[in-house]
């Protein structure tokens, strides 16, 4: 076992890990961040992305103690930041959130998405979240919602 | 006043998703907290000889069928067991459960646990389950079910055609693929066993807890947590029964969550189909006479294998009106996956085979592919394949027109790219259980101190938007904002048995029986002037006037559609690119546009996963892809625009004019996509998913 210290949505911890721990279960198990989802744990449907350093990752794969000083940023996060707040609504209303599960990670990865390219085009949206399953929607309200925001 | 029907809504409930407050079974946890990973088998088919637990530590607990009141799980059939012991019938099936207090320390014991095995030899695919050689898995026979009817007289019909098309089709299983991985999470509260399921059914999870912990309905609640996806796949006995047996016993709380691969392998799947196909048309184009034999593979346990066996027979000719019909499907048993209820319900299948064909006649005969399903679609007034009267409202030509107007349609004729091709099809779906299934609602309207109203909905919103759907409904029937609305849904102790989330029948009938609470509520209110009056209401499904005297078919009503697609192939590696889908959809009146457009986006999205990726077969019993880097499900790149068309209708039995929608989507666009197939490259493909190899051969000899 061993201490990291993790900067999470602003807030400091310090938080003793085993050295095999995902990032995904840290947050999830010792943090309580519920809303980072797990849908397959390895690395293939996105459901778990956060930011680490602004960089979108598949948290579930990613080891807690590579995050070791890193800023973290997760669904939780998002909606303390009225810029970023602006994607969840966008999401809402665009029909992008139907059950709901893949919602958390869609929307971490349109926060890296559009970090990255302020304007993408339809082309660019669809690559930006081809990490990211989703098996309600068909994705053309997701696309939809980010259109909205650019 | 504001009118909400009609209006386009996202989900009520969206911002509790989006922002990660909402709780799916397995965010919840609690002090001394139980986690659980099932022992499953090792084998396909046999029986278990012994289990040793001896090497497990010590803060470990093992529970097995001898801890269950009664090792059975309440269904329609009650064929299967909790745990499994003296019989095996697939690979994973559950044997025993392992409690620890984390996760990690259980998936450590579970892999302790030491089980031998007797072996029986493995019941493959149907042929093996024919096989009088071969085991029988239940009863007598392997055969589930079957069914054979002849409508007009057939081998007249063929005579009389000018042209006969026939073929053999083939699709694999499919799964579910909800993002939410089966979950429940449980608890003792004062003598009272507490479940959070991800399921669809909460009143059904609570009978099938009842049955196997020896409870009474008084003794357990259950309520839906938000649920992530279902599709059919949470209709039925997913894993909510171990947490509770373990809590129960332990008086501890306790949690599963499956792992994706274990729900890739081991969980309901959509049937896989051997069809034949054989059509007779004129020469204009009428469809004259059908021939459809299929058998369907529904695995190791019944599940709701009978009733999508129906589902599949009575809708495997097409929404088309054609005088001679024969159908003759059965369905078997094998040692692989219980095949189950999926969105679409056995319908998706027979339209790959049926509309493939009606595709290859009318290029045979040099005729406009709308056109031509126009002068044969069902309408009002018309018989189905099973002489079932069309007494509802019938769209599919408004469907039709509505896609032969889109844009993909018209700029059809310009184009030039060789590589290019454009398929359609129609489809349709049942609302509904069927004939002879008790098909009702209870809602409830009750009145709040803030001037607000609780609206109690015994059926569970999986993600599909019913909730959503019934508030707006709610709110323009009692003349206030959407706000005032609060729904209660899916609480054994808060709202009343509703029947299942499925067959498209969710808003239909608690959108009736919400009708009635209302008007009685207005009545009770009136005679009591002041003071807050509860208020319930009922509602039944309308059966179909014809009786066969089968359970669960033929259906009272359908809802219909039209999808067409517009793809390319790539001369070089054969892979499909879909480049554009417009879908129209008949569905009566549409209560949320933006809702069925999700709806109709998400369940194409779906479906162009069974016709472009989505491999689910087994091979001996052994799944052969296992997980998401294998088993293929869309992505945003392969899932292109997708413009969904609604037609402007109304059904009079249907509260505000409402049918059945969420299912029908994933009817059509598999057939679509292969007539584009072909079209562009010239492979007849019969099988799916389709092959890039069969394409790029077919794209070979056409350049010779
Ligand atoms: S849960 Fe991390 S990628 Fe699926
Ligand atoms: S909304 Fe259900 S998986 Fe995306």
């Amino acid at each position: 076992m061993l201490n990291i210290q993790l900067t999470v949505n602003g807030e400091l911890h310090t938080i003793l890990i085993d050295p095999a721990e995902t990032l995904l279960h840290v947050l999830r198990e010792k943090l309580g961040l519920t809303g980072t989802k797990e849908g397959c744990g390895e690395g293939d449907c996105g459901a778990c992305t956060i930011l680490v350093n602004g960089k979108s990752v598949n948290s579930c794969i990613y080891p807690a103690i590579q995050a070791d000083g890193c800023e973290i940023l997760t669904v939780e996060g998002v909606e303390k930041n009225p810029k970023l707040a602006r994607i969840q609504q966008a999401f809402v209303d665009h029909g992008a959130v139907q059950c709901g599960f893949c919602s958390p990670g869609m929307i971490m990865a349109t926060c890296a998405l559009l970090d990255e390219n302020p304007t993408p085009t339809d082309e660019e949206i669809r690559r930006g979240l081809s990490g990211n399953l989703c098996r309600c929607t068909g994705y053309q309200a997701m696309v939809d919602a980010v259109k909205s925001l650019i | 006043m504001k009118q909400y029907v009609g209006e386009k809504r996202g989900r009520l409930e969206g911002l509790d998703k989006a922002t990660g407050r909402a709780l799916y079974a397995g965010d919840y946890r609690m002090e001394n907290m139980l986690e659980l990973v099932l022992v499953r088998s090792t084998i396909s088919h046999g029986s278990v000889r012994s289990i040793d637990v001896s090497a497990l530590p010590e803060d470990v607990m093992v529970f097995t069928g001898k801890d269950c009141a009664e090792n059975i799980v309440a269904d329609i059939f009650c064929d299967t067991p909790v745990f499994a012991g003296e019989r095996i019938l697939y690979l994973g099936e559950p044997i025993a459960v392992v409690a620890a207090d984390t996760r990690e320390k259980a998936e450590a014991a579970a892999k302790l646990v030491k089980v031998e095995y007797d072996l029986l030899p493995v019941v493959r695919d149907v042929e093996d389950a024919k096989n009088p050689a071969m085991p029988v898995l239940h009863g007598e026979s392997n055969l589930l079910t079957d069914f054979f009817n002849e409508k007009g007289n057939v081998e007249k019909g063929f005579a009389e055609s000018y042209l006969i098309v026939e073929d053999d089709f083939e699709t694999p299983p499919q799964d579910h693929g909800y993002m939410e991985p089966d979950a429940c999470f449980a608890y003792v509260e004062d003598d009272r066993l507490m479940a959070y399921t991800s399921s669809q059914n909460v009143f059904a999870d609570r009978v099938m807890i009842c049955r196997a912990l020896g409870l009474t309905p008084e003794q357990v609640r259950v309520r839906a947590a938000f649920v992530g996806g279902g599709f059919g796949g949470k209709d039925g006995h997913t894993c909510q029964i171990y947490p509770c047996l373990v809590s129960w016993l332990t008086k501890r709380p306790a949690k599963i969550v499956l792992d994706r691969r274990e729900v890739l392998a081991c969980t309901y799947k959509r049937h896989g189909i051997k069809m034949h196909v054989k059509m007779g048309f004129s020469k204009e184009g009428k469809m004259l006479a059908f021939d459809g034999s299929a058998v369907l593979d529904t695995g190791a346990y019944a599940g709701y294998g009978a009733s999508v066996h129906g589902l599949f027979t009575e809708h495997f000719t097409g929404p088309y009106d054609i005088p001679n019909v024969r159908l003759k499907t059965e369905t078997y048993y094998t040692n692989k996956a219980t095949a189950h209820a999926m969105r679409g319900f056995g319908a998706p299948q027979g339209a790959f085979a049926t509309e493939s064909i009606i595709s290859r006649a009318i290029a045979r005969l040099g005729l406009d592919p709308i056109q031509m399903r126009l002068d044969n679609a069902l309408e009002k007034g018309s018989t189905g394949s099973l002489g079932q009267p069309m007494d509802h409202c019938v769209g599919l030509k408004d469907a039709l027109k509505l896609v032969q107007e889109s844009d993909l349609w018209k700029e059809r004729a310009a184009n030039t790219d060789p590589y290019v091709g454009y398929g359609v099809a129609g489809g349709f779906l049942s609302c509904g259980l069927g004939q002879k299934i008790t098909d009702n609602a209870k809602v409830s309207v009750q009145e709040r101190e803030d001037g607000g109203f609780d609206i109690g909905v015994g059926l569970v919103d999986i993600g599909q938007g019913s909730g959503t759907a019934l508030a707006a409904m709610a709110a323009d029937l009692l003349e206030t904002d959407i706000e005032n609305i609060h729904m209660v849904m899916a609480d054994t102790d808060k709202t009343e048995d509703c029947g299942p989330t499925a067959a498209s029948r969710s808003v239909f009938i608690a959108g009736n029986a919400l009708m009635a609470a209302v008007k009685q509520y207005k009545k009770a209110k009136e005679a009591a002037e002041c003071g807050i009056v509860p208020a319930k209401g009922e509602a039944a499904f309308p059966e179909s006037t014809m009786d066969m005297g089968r359970i669960g078919f033929p259906h009272a009503m359908y809802t219909f559609v039209a999808q067409a697609v517009k793809l390319r192939v790539d001369p070089v590696t054969g892979s499909v690119s879909l480049l554009d889908i417009a879908a129209a959809t008949e569905c009566g009146k549409v209560i949320n546009p933006l809702g069925l457009s999700g709806q109709i986006q998400g369940g194409i999205g779906m479906s162009i996963g069974f016709c472009l990726g989505e491999d689910c077969s087994f091979k001996d019993g052994v799944l052969v892809h296992k997980d998401f880097s294998t088993y293929l499900m869309p992505t945003a790149m392969d899932v292109p625009n997708i413009a969904s068309y609604h037609v402007d209708a109304y059904e009079v039995s249907g509260p505000m004019g409402v049918k059945g929608a969420a299912e029908v989507s994933t009817v059509s666009i598999a057939a679509a996509i292969n007539e584009a197939v072909r079209q562009a490259s010239g492979a007849e493909l019969n099988k799916l998913p389709l092959s890039p190899e069969e394409i790029l051969k077919a794209l070979e000899s056409r350049e010779e």
